[in-house]
């Protein structure tokens, strides 16, 4: 376990080191832009409404994956361009130990990213709207940050397979996290629920009472997936990828 | 005669239409094996295809009696692999990259960091061990490459143009550890595109032209017949119009120019004697690296084709 251990904090350093977490800072800050411009132009902004119904909906359809990929993309990805990962799969322990340090290090590296991205609007509206108790922004952002936590697991599973599957991966990775996630999960029908967002919406709905969405991202979803099988899609789906990686870290030739 | 280390039987391998090794059926025991060819002959594809880090079209690899494929990896116990490429963890420090390669070998922290700083002191780095990478001369990586692949005390090591960039000194002390490493009965397998390099730990060599055996044996056969062609040593360093004066001087050099990036081009028909003098001058700090030309080689091929290798 060593192994995973090293390796999760190699990736993690790597991740998270110097100015690598400025652009991903950015993107998960878009919302709080959004809503400083809310509530500089408009005088009736009911600052938790907003948050709960137009801020959250749009971190989790667009900070969510933008982040995710820029964050775990490189992680495999970057040690096969330079040839690097040689030095790793030519150590005496089975190649899914340092696949799944890698994994781990840039997951927990996100982390930080996606609490930032909720804090800060949460503690703008805090302020534009103070007599909302203090523990409902809490509850809030700690359910906002859950779900991005939970979903970025799977999603960032899904990247590090494609880092390692594939020389085209940031294609690849776009057509999953943004047409297969956000796009097709905020399409009304049948098949928002071949969508990880589908499932993501389960969970926003269950931790941070979200019902609504005055952006209209969030789909008119007339049977909520429940918690549990939310739950279980998104860490099957994590599980199915980690697979997915090592077996393709096999297949796949250090050049 | 020692153990059965290396053995390769009928491998291929291509990439693509481009064929990368070619029936390569070859066994190697213990000692020094120089691993000799030009740029694309495929040594690089042969040490790959050891350490299981591409797959093999057609054929096996056995290392000490243990087929190796992708995945393979109780094996590198006892295999110490330092490649061509260089290390590319340039924003770590060279003992956190020696603890990282430590411990996915089982270490504990605490034992991680002693592995590593035994392994920095034998390539004689250890005052460097809180340098990053990407701070240090390409001689200093390759040698934390090589520190790396001694961690593990391995049986077997490959070692992949472990002199490149080096000055005379670590050059040197470099080849005084792979002929120790080897005078324990262990096996090194060193991949070299400049025959005196390989000649100067070993007289044992693989010879590989694109993609195959050209020749295996002895170097001493072919030697006299190379010795006394021109030859050229390129230095970097500092005083280097003094060390020119100097080699005019002992009349160790048939010519010399000055290259635009401030490299000293030194021509000799007797290589050993220059290299010998440039060996001191290093010891002085007076030489940061040097590169010798690889027409030693050209030359051997020159001979074993019959001028068609090229």
């Amino acid at each position: 376990m060593s192994a995973i251990y090293a390796t999760t904090v190699f990736s993690l350093r790597r991740r998270t080191l110097g100015l690598r977490l400025l652009a991903p800072i950015a993107v998960a800050l878009l919302p709080t832009l959004v809503l400083v411009l809310a509530l500089a132009f408009s005088s009736s902004v009911q600052a938790l409404e907003l948050y709960r119904q137009y801020l959250v909906p749009l971190t989790l359809y667009f900070v969510l994956p933008f982040v995710t990929m820029f964050m775990m993309l490189p992680v495999l990805s970057e040690l096969y361009d330079r040839g690097a990962i040689g030095y790793i799969y030519t150590r005496p322990v089975p190649r899914w130990q340092p696949l799944m340090g890698m994994f781990l290090g840039g997951w927990l590296g996100m982390l930080p990213v996606f609490l930032i991205g909720a804090i800060v609007p949460a503690v703008i509206c805090a302020l534009a709207e103070p007599d909302v108790a203090l523990s409902a922004w809490f509850n809030l952002v700690f359910g906002v940050t859950s779900v991005l936590g939970i979903a970025s697991l799977a999603y960032g599973a899904i990247c590090v397979f494609l880092g390692v599957w594939s020389k085209r991966a940031i294609i690849h990775a776009f057509v999953i996290l943004v047409i297969l996630g956000s796009v097709l999960g905020s399409l009304p029908g049948e098949g928002q629920q071949y969508s990880l967002h589908y499932y993501l919406i389960g969970l926003a709905h269950a931790w941070c009472g979200i019902t609504d969405s005055a952006t209209d991202l969030f789909p008119p979803v007339t049977e909520m997936p429940s918690v549990l099988k939310s739950l279980l899609v998104i860490f099957g789906t994590t599980i199915a990828a980690m697979f997915m990686t090592s077996s393709a870290a096999k297949s796949r030739d250090v050049l | 005669m020692g153990d059965i280390a290396i053995r390769c039987e009928n491998l291929s391998r291509w990439y693509g239409e481009v064929q990368g090794l070619a029936g390569l059926t070859v066994t190697i025991e213990s000692g020094i094996v120089g691993l000799l060819g030009p740029n694309g002959s495929g040594k690089s594809t042969l040490m790959r295809l050891l350490t299981g880090q591409i797959k093999a079209n057609r054929g096996t690899v056995e290392i000490y009696g243990q087929r190796i494929t992708p995945g393979t990896y109780e094996i590198f116990r006892r295999i110490g692999h330092a490649p061509g490429e260089d290390v590319h963890f340039e924003t770590d420090r060279a003992i956190d990259f020696l603890c990282l390669m430590a411990a996915l070998g089982g270490d504990s922290p605490a034992k991680a960091k002693d592995r590593s700083e035994k392994a920095l002191e034998r390539v004689g780095m250890e005052k460097k061990a809180d340098v990053k990478l990407n701070a240090m001369s390409k001689g200093m990586r390759q040698r934390i490459k090589i520190a790396q692949a001694l961690l593990f005390e391995p049986d077997l090591l490959l070692l992949d143009e472990p002199l490149n960039g080096m000055d005379p000194v670590s050059r040197r002390n470099t080849m005084d550890l792979v002929r120790d490493w080897a005078g324990m009965g262990r096996t090194v397998v060193m991949a070299s595109h400049v025959l005196h390099e390989v000649e100067a730990v070993t007289d044992r060599m693989l010879m590989l032209h694109h993609g195959r055996l050209l020749a295996e044996g002895r170097l001493t056969e072919i030697r006299d017949l190379i010795d006394m062609k021109p030859r050229r040593a390129s230095v970097r360093g500092e005083n280097l119009r003094g060390l020119a004066a100097e080699m005019l001087a002992q009349d160790v050099v048939t010519g010399l120019d000055f290259g635009n990036d401030g490299v000293l081009h030194l021509d000799t028909r007797d290589l050993p004697t220059l290299l010998d003098r440039l060996q001191t001058a290093g010891l002085a700090g007076q030489i940061h690296s040097m590169e010798i030309d690889d027409q030693e080689l050209e030359m051997v091929y020159d001979l074993l084709v019959g001028g068609s290798a090229r």
